[in-house]
């Protein structure tokens, strides 16, 4: 069995995000990158499978630009085989992401491809259920458990209402969430092997796809600033501002 | 907010923060803070919080020997802890010229009053059984040494501070300091305040901060970065069988720093090719900031970790921190009167700004309440920089302090980066002549001339250089001959006024010669 995981490169989650002043974006000049966590989470199962023998080959893969490759090494310092990265700048859209990992997946032929639920960038959760969708092939989103059977998997899924488990047939896409597994973390002479190990370098429009925005993206804001809170002295008079100022109860 | 106080401190840093806490020590009760947005929110926040006892220069020992001594009694005082680990620190030597380095060093550590003990390798394994030291030449130890959670250092001095009547005023950006009739005017986003003295310990802003001032402030950070991993089983053993932390390693000739932490182990490398960083100084909206890691930078300083801890690369990477300390060209603080500005303070460049910190504070609160510091300040002087110091030069100059941090420090060393910068009309016919040249102040001086087939290239010893020939001869030609020196290091200074003469008098061995004597 193959799996393929797509891994993402977003502004770390410790970086308080900073919109830049045009409206145009937000700041990523000198700001920490690293990868997507849940997308950690999907290469961490995947090399818990092929450890536990069920699987045969991990390979990595990543769209965007050159510096994308970083996130590529750190799977690849975790247990990935190989990586591949596809060499697109700019914002990519989930659609065309998908469609590039559609690309990937008829020369590659995995059995299994996996993800992060979502990316913490720009949250669309979306881009596993496109390939889904193009592909033809069954989905299980937001896994927190998941159980390789012959020719099947059995999911565990965190919904709304709290877990649904599923079996899907192989080949199927899987989305990861956070509660997965907990990813380990790379030595350094694991970190320096990566270094060594094969990646391909693809370019978008060498796979015919079109990466051009579909979606016009009109102005980027802070979120509103909170206010200050203030201290009340006593029970009462906090129902009392609850009732009169906040008008909740 | 108040709009008169004596002194307004800039920066709430923990360099800042000491500065106040030690003019609130000393009885100027009516002292304030301000800072742009949280207390340690530049660089104090990501520092790995060691506390090195050793350093070349008596007067950043002397600072670091005080602030080791103050953080070990500032619970006490506060009743706030600030993770003070006495751990002690072991400083390796794999060759012979390092120890040399040490034994050095341990002369001006007796002078200073610092502990420090020579260790043989066995002695080395026995406190570090995770150290390889079959390679090793020795190492010293300082026992008193450590490290400490800067942080909370941080809050234990303004408690220290506020306690006794000063001031913090945080998210409050300072937009301009003005001159008036009798001190200072601090402009600030939250209203103005009247001082007579203002201190700058504004850290990665200190080259904006002087601007306001008309002082360019020779300070730009480099990036420095630290590796923290998972716990090691070896260690989590020793600590379940409550054996002490086996304290701070330094591999000097590898170039990095290695300690304990929660069950696992930091690596702090000072490697070649760390850029500087903030050069236009941070955005304004900056705060609790780290840049991308480069562990490829580090690949043969952590070959080297590895190499003497093998432990090291047993297990996982947690966090790479990659953050930005503020250097100098020689690496040392500056610390002391701005020049030609009355009452304007400067303690900025801080390379190790928590050790540093208690010492500088100290000093600051000594030199502006009694008029003169109590040490003698004079390797960390605002003036041994002037206006040779350009944007371009302090980013050589800078990143090869980084990279020096570890590198054999000679008595003779010239270090190359950036020259040369300024040279007289005779230059190249010295060069010409032999000369082997040194920099001061920015301007190349022949250092010695390279004579009898001797290469013209420096030859930095802690024994008798090659140059001891050719300056014996030079000696001996100056005295017996004549001797034509283009340029002096020697500042020369003008005393005039009432009392000159006896004052002179009084300081030089020999007796003034009469007025207009001629010569």
């Amino acid at each position: 069995m193959k799996i393929l995981v797509a891994v993402k490169r977003v502004i770390d989650y410790n970086v308080q995000v900073r919109v830049k002043d045009d409206g145009t974006g937000v700041v990523t000049d000198n700001v920490k990158m690293s990868t997507n966590p849940p997308d950690d989470n999907a290469i961490e199962e995947a090399v818990k499978i092929k450890e536990s023998g069920k699987a045969k080959e991990v390979v990595a893969i990543t769209i965007g630009d050159d510096k994308a490759q970083e996130t590529v090494r750190k799977a690849l310092a975790v247990g990935a085989d190989r990586g591949i990265h596809v060499k697109v700048d700019g914002i990519v859209e989930p659609l065309a992401v998908s469609k590039i990992l559609k690309k990937i997946v008829e020369k590659e032929n995995p059995d299994l491809v996996f993800m992060g639920k979502q990316a913490i960038d720009d949250d669309c959760n979306q881009t596993g259920q496109m390939l889904a969708a193009i592909l033809n092939w069954p989905q299980a989103t937001f896994a927190s458990k998941i159980e390789v059977k012959e020719k099947s998997l059995e999911v565990t899924r965190e919904i709304d209402e709290g877990l649904e488990t599923i079996e899907v047939n192989i080949p199927a896409i899987v989305t990861c969430d956070l509660r997965l597994n907990e990813p380990r973390y790379a030595s350094l002479p694991n970190i320096m092997k990566a270094k060594k190990k094969p990646l391909e370098q693809l370019n978008a429009s060498d796979l015919g796809v079109d990466t051009k925005a579909r979606i016009e993206q009109i102005k980027v804001e802070e979120p509103p600033k909170r206010k200050a809170g203030i201290k009340v002295a006593s029970v009462s008079e906090l129902v009392q501002k609850l009732k009169n100022e906040a008008k909740v109860i | 907010m108040k709009s008169k106080s004596k002194v307004v401190v800039v920066g709430g840093g923990v360099v800042g923060v000491s500065a106040l806490y030690h003019l609130a020590k000393k009885g100027w009760s009516d002292v304030v803070l301000v800072e742009r947005k949280e207390l340690t929110s530049g660089s104090t926040w990501h520092a790995a919080g060691l506390l090195p006892l050793f350093n070349m220069s008596y007067s950043v020992g002397q600072l670091h020997k005080y602030a080791v001594n103050l953080y070990g009694k500032l619970e006490e005082e506060t009743g706030k802890n600030v993770g003070f680990s006495r751990v002690s620190n072991i400083r390796l030597a794999n060759n012979k010229d390092r120890m040399d380095e040490y034994f050095q060093y341990a002369g001006v550590a007796q002078t200073i009053g610092v502990d420090v003990k020579f260790l043989t390798p066995d002695q080395v394994k026995e406190i570090w059984p995770l150290c390889n030291t079959s390679d090793l030449v020795g190492a010293i130890q300082h026992p008193e040494d450590g490290y400490i959670q800067p942080a909370d250092l941080t809050q234990a001095l303004a408690t220290g501070a506020r306690n006794r009547g000063a001031e913090i005023y945080r998210n409050t950006t300072v937009v301009g300091i003005k001159q008036t009739k009798n001190g200072w005017v601090v402009e600030t986003d939250k209203g103005s305040i009247e001082c007579e003295h203002v201190i700058s310990c504004s850290g990665n802003f200190a080259r904006q901060t002087g601007k306001m001032v008309g002082l360019d402030i020779p300070v730009i950070p480099v990036e420095h970065q630290y590796i923290v991993t998972e716990p090691h089983p070896e260690i989590q053993k020793r600590k379940k069988e409550g054996l002490p932390e086996m304290g701070v390693l330094r591999d000097s000739d590898s170039r990095w720093y290695m300690r304990e932490e929660a069950g696992g182990l930091i690596l702090g490398p000072y490697e070649d090719g760390a850029p500087a960083c903030y050069v236009n100084g941070p955005s304004k909206e900056s705060e609790y900031e780290l840049f991308q890691e480069d562990l490829d930078r580090l690949a043969p300083h952590i070959e080297g970790a590895i190499h003497r801890v093998p432990a090291f690369g047993e297990v996982g990477v947690k966090k790479v921190y990659n953050g930005a300390i503020c250097y100098t060209p020689d690496g040392n603080p500056i610390v002391g009167p701005a020049w030609g500005l009355k009452n304007f303070w400067i303690n900025e460049g801080h390379s190790f700004g928590i050790t540093a910190a208690g010492g500088a504070g100290w000093q600051l609160a000594e030199w502006i309440i009694d008029g003169e510091p109590t040490i003698d300040m004079l390797g960390v002087e605002p003036r041994r920089y002037g206006d040779y110091c350009s944007k371009s030069y302090l980013i050589k100059k800078n990143e090869e302090a980084y990279s020096h941090v570890f590198i054999n420090h000679f008595p003779d060393e010239e270090r190359p980066a950036a020259r040369p910068l300024r040279t007289a009309p005779c230059y190249d016919r010295m060069k010409n002549l032999g000369a082997v040249f040194g920099q001061k102040f920015g301007w190349e001086r022949p250092n010695f001339f390279a004579t009898d087939g001797m290469e013209q290239k420096d030859d930095w010893s802690f024994r008798r250089s090659k140059w001891f020939s050719a300056i014996e001869k030079e000696c001996k030609n100056v005295r017996e001959n004549v001797g034509l020196l283009d340029m002096t290091a020697f500042a020369k200074c003008r005393i005039k006024g009432l009392g000159a003469e006896a004052f002179l008098d009084k300081l030089v061995a020999n007796k003034l010669p009469k007025k207009n004597w001629k010569n």
